[in-house]
């Protein structure tokens, strides 16, 4: 039996057709027995960086690092990224809406984009002697919002009634929670200081005009010998009543969030108006 | 990876073993180039350091029968197929061959690989029970049904 099973599968070989595939299976599996080093990945590898760089480039240009909020009736912020563009853009009332379907201001450098905008056939009624317009600029980087409040006070220079400041980014998120611009906001928070009862449902239909003036009346009330001198708001009133209640464009620098880009070094809470008479060119 | 020429040297070698235990196992000539090609290819990627040429056997034999089981647990198969069919090329057989060897394929499984490293490739059953992983006492328990069911198949007599 031992040399019968010997002798019958002694006559079994392997068929040479059957090498051949098998060594040709190989030669293709393994790529001519090519061992894959770094360098055979190259085309994986530059698929893989190109994407990472894609990736990117896309992070860098769609996140916003400055935001501007102008507020008139119509309220809108845009949202600049680093390269100077809009990339996106809010409205916080219907006329902000309407602002915004109207004009394309997207992926435009933010003078160009605030041009348009002050341009645009429905804004210009707001843009008169008796509207304010205020343009705040608020984002992380103090020397980036500096330099584009520079910009923005420029390009508007041409424009009635525009006061143009920078603002507090920790306040934004109230803001917006509350359903309002941060200009818009500001204003609201300046008017609640001088009346508690304010809400922002109350000033949400105002226009920053009617606001202002609400502010002026407000503050025009006041009890000047008041002894509550940690109100620096009765302060200044005392200050503002020999000012003309009128937005102008001054060139000094003013730190704090006073909504003013005018004459003065002010730190701290300032309602204050500039002096009409710094209005220049 | 190894190179084509450890690869070549490797197919004159082995192929003729790995080849029987294919017909031993499978039901179609299909079935045994895919399973010579996957042995080789593991053969070519695996980084195992043989020590000695009966070590690679070795390790063939044990890779070549767990491709095949894992192949036909893929699909139920319970039949036996003629030997023509498990053959490409016709091999010089013998009736006295033909007969032996469909009484081997007719084995159930269990036994066929330890009636062939047993009685063709040569192996001890403690050699045996290493490559398959199995008992040494089941090994021998393995070789003595099978040897009583080869003999009613084939009459004669077993010579060790």
């Amino acid at each position: 039996m031992n040399d019968r099973i010997k002798d019958a599968f002694d006559k079994i070989h392997t068929e040479d057709e059957l090498k051949n595939h098998t060594k040709e299976f190989l030669l293709k599996k393994t790529h001519n027995y090519k061992k894959r080093t770094f360098f055979s990945y190259k085309p994986q590898f530059a698929i893989v960086c190109f994407l990472f760089l894609l990736i990117g480039i896309s992070y860098t240009y769609y996140t916003p690092v400055i935001t501007i909020s102008l507020d008139i009736n119509p309220s809108i912020e845009l949202r600049i990224n680093r390269l100077d563009k809009v990339i996106a853009a809010d409205a916080y009332n219907e006329e902000g809406a309407v602002i915004l379907s109207s004009v394309n201001i997207y992926h435009q450098n933010y003078t160009d984009a605030l041009n348009k905008i002050l341009e645009d056939n429905y804004i210009k009624p707001y843009l008169t002697k008796e509207q304010l317009t205020t343009i705040t600029v608020f984002g992380k980087n103090q020397k980036k919002c500096d330099q584009m409040l520079a910009n923005v006070t420029s390009c508007t220079a041409s424009y009635q009634n525009v006061c143009c400041s920078l603002g507090r980014p920790e306040e934004v998120a109230k803001a917006h929670e509350a359903g309002l611009s941060f200009g818009k906001y500001r204003a609201f928070l300046e008017l609640q200081a001088l009346d508690p009862e304010i809400t922002t449902e109350d000033v949400q239909g105002l226009s920053m005009r009617q606001i202002r003036d609400k502010i002026d009346a407000l503050s025009s009330e006041l009890d000047t010998s008041d002894d509550n001198t940690n109100n620096t708001t009765t302060k200044e009133n005392e200050q503002n009543s020999n000012y003309e209640k009128e937005c102008g464009y001054g060139n000094g620098n003013g730190n704090g969030y006073g909504h003013k880009y005018g004459k003065g070094n002010g730190k701290g809470k300032g309602n204050g108006w500039g002096k009409k008479n710094s209005q220049q060119n | 990876m190894r190179s084509e020429q450890e690869v070549n040297k490797a197919m004159e070698q082995y192929s003729d073993t790995i080849r029987r235990l294919c017909m031993i196992h499978l039901k179609s000539y299909h079935d045994t180039e895919d399973i010579f090609q996957t042995v080789f290819l593991k053969y070519v990627l695996s980084s195992v350091v043989f020590e000695n040429a009966e070590h690679e056997k070795a390790w063939f034999i044990r890779v070549t029968i767990n491709a095949c089981k894992d192949l036909l647990k893929s699909f139920f198969r319970n039949h036996t197929v003629p030997l023509e069919e498990l053959l490409h090329e016709p091999a010089e057989l013998t009736s006295d061959n033909q007969e032996v060897l469909e009484a081997v394929l007719s084995l159930p499984n269990k036994y066929k690989d330890v009636i062939h490293l047993y009685y063709y490739e040569g192996y001890s059953a403690a050699e045996i029970s290493n490559i398959l992983h199995k008992n040494v006492n089941t090994i021998y328990t393995l070789l003595t049904r099978a040897k009583k069911l080869l003999k009613e198949k084939l009459g004669g007599d077993f010579y060790e």
